[in-house]
């Protein structure tokens, strides 16, 4: 099945004024598969939405490469299925929130009347009549899911977009995802929220200088099993082409399990591909415990 | 043909965000004022491009086509609608085109004005000189206007209107101070071409040759609208490299 989102390799370097450079996303690869909810969870400044607007080709990667439903982002048959809300203001202030909609609605080829029906969806009937210059964050924030739901997109991104919603609001933008998944529309998001990527996500992305640090299955239970293994540096390559799922950090292999049932086979199929197994520990991974293990080095 | 060019949804937008803005009625209004308190029987329609008019309509080109590209970039705006089906060129079609509809039409009120006054006041016939003015004068605005946006479709905010604010001044002074600087140089006729290529050409003066049936020598017009072409063409081409996105802080 071709994903819907697809990054290979993405770099985007930056120089700093003390001739610097900085790396804001660093080899990142990943994808989207349709009907499938991504997360990406990482500190401010980790990169989350440069990796977005590098997905989308609205930067320009230094490296790699990225594919929206197979095709190159600026491709016009695959920007009419994506749909995106940005975490800031992007509108132009003298217009009302209704003429923006309107704009969006002309410029996918949808009827206005969409624009009217997602305004009353998203209980906005009232700003959509006044200038955006007058929207407070969170009116701005449902402007903004409003113009990326226009086209009923194949491909969602959304860069926290519970940032300034009431707890109403919230609970609406979970149930837009969850009905999003429900259409096999896929979805990648950026929050800070671990508690609503842990609702909603099937997997999470910790990134932390731009680069990805885990990939976090969350429909496998939220547990992984973590196997020391005396021999990881021979076992390295036979892993990464039999269990893909999993990463090697050291002598560490770790891969998300359903429960703890799921260890032993695991254990037999390392065995058989010639692991020499030190230690196996099961432990739950909820997403905050893992959020600081990794993103913050806590232990 | 013309949709590949230029998205009607964004110029419509645009429309109301350049043209219903008070500045751009403010000059349009002045322009129309000088058309009619300076027209007169002997005057043939050129009063709001000419002297005190043509400041008033460079302010309007310099005002439409400030930040024509610029502006929508940094606010953000630009990244959602280039994410539509649309294509960067019919972006920039859109926007430029209607900047040069309001431009044409606050001329046009400017020049309808003035020809309602000269024939208000006794002026008649040299209808054909009348006429020409128009696109005349239209001409090179519409050629400042392309320059706008292609200088700014790589600079920042207004910065494509002060520079060629900078860049018309400098040389005006150049070309006026260097002949009399160093005149042993002898470089009048230099000047002299470099000026005759330099930006849009004032084609005003054919209108005077139909008018007093001189010899018509059209060159300039082929030049501004080459002129035109090209800088919608160099704008384009520009915008296609720029990034949408800005650096976050």
């Amino acid at each position: 099945m071709t994903p819907a989102l697809e990054a290979r390799g993405l770099t985007k370097r930056y120089r700093t004024p003390g001739g610097g450079e900085l790396v804001a996303v660093d080899a990142l690869s990943f994808a989207v598969q349709p009907g499938e909810i991504v997360g990406v969870l990482g500190p401010n400044g980790a990169g989350k939405t440069t990796a977005l607007q590098l997905c989308l080709r609205l930067l320009h990667p230094d490296t790699g490469d990225s594919r929206l439903f197979g095709l190159d982002p600026e491709d016009l048959a695959a920007r009419r299925r994506v749909g995106y809300a940005p975490d800031a203001a992007l509108f132009p202030k003298a217009l009302t929130g209704m003429r923006v909609l309107e704009l969006h609605a002309d410029l996918l080829g949808v009827p206005r009347a969409k624009a009217a029906s997602l305004v009353e969806q998203l209980g906005f009937v009232e700003p959509a009549k006044r200038q955006t210059a007058t929207y407070s964050r969170g009116q701005l924030q449902r402007l903004g899911l409003a113009q990326a739901l226009l086209g009923d997109p194949d491909l969602m991104l959304l860069d926290e977009p519970t940032a300034g919603l009431d707890p109403a609001g919230v609970a609406q933008v979970r149930e837009l995802l969850v009905g999003l998944k429900a259409r096999g529309a896929a979805v990648l998001l950026n929050s800070h929220l671990l508690s609503e990527v842990e609702r909603v996500c099937d997997r999470v992305l910790f990134v932390k200088n731009g680069r990805c640090l885990r990939v976090h299955d969350v429909r496998a239970g939220g547990q992984r099993a973590e196997v020391r293994l005396a021999n990881a540096m021979q076992m390295s390559v036979r892993l990464q082409e039999k269990l893909p799922a999993g990463a090697l950090d050291g002598d560490h292999f770790q891969i998300a399990v359903s429960g703890p049932e799921a260890v032993p086979p695991l254990v037999r199929e390392l065995v058989d591909l010639g692991a020499e197994i030190l230690e196996v520990r099961v432990g739950g991974a909820e997403l905050e415990e893992l959020y600081l293990q990794l993103v913050e080095g806590r232990a | 043909m013309i949709a590949d060019l230029c998205s009607w949804p964004v110029a419509r937008a645009t429309a109301r965000e350049r043209g219903l803005a008070p500045v751009t009625l403010g000059i349009a209004l002045v322009l129309v004022l000088i058309g009619m308190l300076r027209g007169s029987a002997d005057t043939w329609g050129a009063e709001a491009f000419s002297g005190f008019g043509s400041f008033w309509f460079f302010l309007l080109a310099l005002f439409l086509g400030g930040g024509l590209l610029a502006d929508e970039v940094e606010s953000g705006h630009a990244q959602l609608v280039l994410l539509r089906p649309i294509t960067r060129a019919q972006w920039v079609g859109g926007r430029l085109v209607v900047a040069a509809l309001v431009l044409c039409i606050a001329g046009g009120a400017g020049w309808a004005s003035s020809v309602v006054a000269s024939f208000m006041r006794g002026g008649a016939g040299e209808l054909a000189g009348r006429l020409l003015v128009l696109p005349l004068a239209l001409l090179p605005a519409l050629g400042w206007l392309a320059t706008l946006a292609a200088i700014g479709a790589f600079t920042r905010g207004w910065t494509n209107s002060g520079l060629l604010v900078a860049v018309r001044i400098g040389w005006a002074l150049a070309a006026f101070g260097l002949p009399l600087a160093f005149p042993k140089l002898g470089l009048q006729p230099l000047i002299d071409v470099i000026g005759r290529h330099f930006g849009p050409q004032d084609a005003l003066m054919l209108a005077r040759q139909v008018q007093y049936h001189e010899r018509f020598e059209p060159s300039v017009i082929f030049w501004d609208l080459a002129w035109l072409f090209a800088a919608w063409v160099v704008s384009v081409r520009l915008f296609n490299l720029r990034e949408l996105a800005r650096r976050r802080a």
